[in-house]
């Protein structure tokens, strides 16, 4: 039998107990030599999702039908409140409508008066959610869209509300999305209200903070976060999230407007990307050249 | 109550339940959460049949086996490579330092050093995140995460253990003391 004690048996080269220290050593040395981002990792680990997120498609219908069945005689009692409320709101919603579309008309001339570029256009494209793999160290899930359907690495996702994460990458028929509460996850934002600029920062908690405030600046409560489209990738005025409040170590917390703990349907912004300019051939203009 | 009495070592297709059952759980890892508070929690489910496995293996690369579920979960769970390698290397060394401790023991025994095991083992993967840039844990829900997935023991363990002696007749129930 074999146990993780020095061995007795003469004939095998290695004991059981080596075996397994070495399988701690191989381990370690893939943690801290491997790095997180590595292009053959991410390669391995979408093959992976390709094959694995038809099966965990399958096994989640069960438990997506209980908790819709849940969720259905929750609503059945808040049906009467909430058709109220959506009429008043639907009300003020057309009055809206009109505003935006006498602005919209406005800032088409203003742009046309001051030749500004339009905004690369963008398309959504909607996907479900089939496996969520947050837990204390990551925040991703996994959605059932891939390169198959124009899904690219980088692009912005919304959910119903606002901007929810990014894809990180991307299978033929899955993509993995890095949520905004992620450890790793950094979006430009900017507030509409204070016009100040930050960076949207997660912590592998429920919400997001704020970081690289401007010394001076300062959020007001409850103003709105959109995406302020620094670096190209994700595009400009995608909301985000409220400003909550100044915690007491000076971190600005955000509440998303979507609970992006319990994501079902998404949207996955595909835009074109701003492209760098081109290198300037000749000498720049103020240099001597020589 | 009756005492198990533990058998190491089991043959034939059976022995591989517990690592088909390994990976039912990393599977089951990825389903969206049902409830909010549910999604804080890391549960370790599949450390149970890894415990099972310690105890019971018999074949000498079984570590490169746990090792490989290891590396699997690291991919699926979107964690660095590594890091559920080295906790379920740690797990399985930890089970199999606890044979002689459970030769012939109660039920609650299992239990205990089941306890320690995991807690131990989530104390490695929290030291781990601490060290890496790139991995931050809340420590409360991280090590209620350990104590609710030991509650779970029995749950999984002792029925595992039933279906392995149904065709082995090698989990029995001693006669206690």
């Amino acid at each position: 039998m074999a146990k993780l004690s020095a061995s007795t048996n003469d004939n095998r080269f290695i004991s059981a107990a080596g075996i397994a220290a070495i399988c701690v050593v191989v381990a370690l040395l893939l943690l801290f030599a491997l790095p997180r981002n590595n292009p053959q990792i991410e390669r391995v680990r979408m093959a992976a999702y390709d094959i694995v997120t038809p099966i965990i498609d399958l096994l989640s219908a069960p438990f997506i039908a209980l908790r819709n069945v849940g969720d259905s005689v929750n609503e059945l009692g808040e049906l009467r409140i909430a058709n109220h409320a959506l009429t008043a709101e639907n009300e003020v919603l057309r009055i809206r409508v009109a505003e935006l579309t006498q602005a919209r008309v406005l800032m088409q001339q203003y742009r046309e008066l001051l030749n500004i570029p339009a905004e690369p256009q963008f398309e959504m494209i909607p996907v479900r959610v089939v496996a969520d793999l947050s837990s204390p160290f990551v925040k991703t899930v996994i959605a059932n869209g891939g390169s198959n359907i124009g899904i690219e690495a980088g692009l912005a996702v919304m959910g119903t509300n606002g901007l929810v994460g990014r894809v990180t990458s991307v299978g033929s028929n899955s993509s993995r999305i890095l949520l905004v509460t992620d450890f790793n996850s950094n979006i430009p934002v900017v507030g509409l209200a204070s016009d100040v600029q930050a960076i949207l920062s997660g912590r592998n908690d429920d919400a997001p903070f704020l970081q690289y405030v401007p010394p001076k600046a300062s959020f007001k409560t409850g103003d709105l976060l959109v995406t302020s489209g620094r670096g190209g990738q994700v595009p400009v005025g995608l909301p985000v999230g409220t400003v909550a409040k100044v915690e007491e170590n000076g971190a600005i917390g955000v509440n998303t407007l979507d609970d992006v703990g319990n994501l079902v349907y998404v949207r996955v912004v595909k835009m074109t990307p701003v492209e760098s300019p081109p290198e300037a051939e000749g000498p720049i203009f103020g240099q001597s050249g020589n | 109550m009756a005492g198990f009495e533990t058998r190491t070592g089991s043959s034939g297709s059976l022995r591989f339940i517990p690592f088909a059952v390994i990976v039912i759980f990393i599977l089951l890892d990825g389903l969206p959460a049902m409830s909010g508070w549910l999604m804080h929690l890391e549960l370790g489910l599949f450390f149970i049949p890894l415990f099972y496995i310690g105890l019971h293996a018999e074949r000498d690369y079984t570590p490169v086996g746990v090792l490989a579920l290891g590396l699997f979960n690291d991919v699926l769970s979107d964690a660095p490579i590594g890091f559920w390698g080295i906790l379920f290397c740690v797990l399985y060394m930890l089970g199999v330092s606890q044979r002689a401790v459970l030769q012939n023991a109660r039920w609650g025994s299992y239990w205990t050093s089941f306890i320690v095991v995991v807690s131990v083992t989530y104390l490695v993967g929290y030291l781990i995140a601490l060290m890496r840039d790139d991995m931050s844990i809340g420590g409360g829900v991280y090590f209620l995460s350990a104590m609710v997935t030991a509650l779970c023991f029995p749950m999984i363990y002792f029925p595992l253990g039933w279906l392995q002696s149904e065709g082995l007749g090698r989990f029995t129930f001693g006669e206690g003391d």
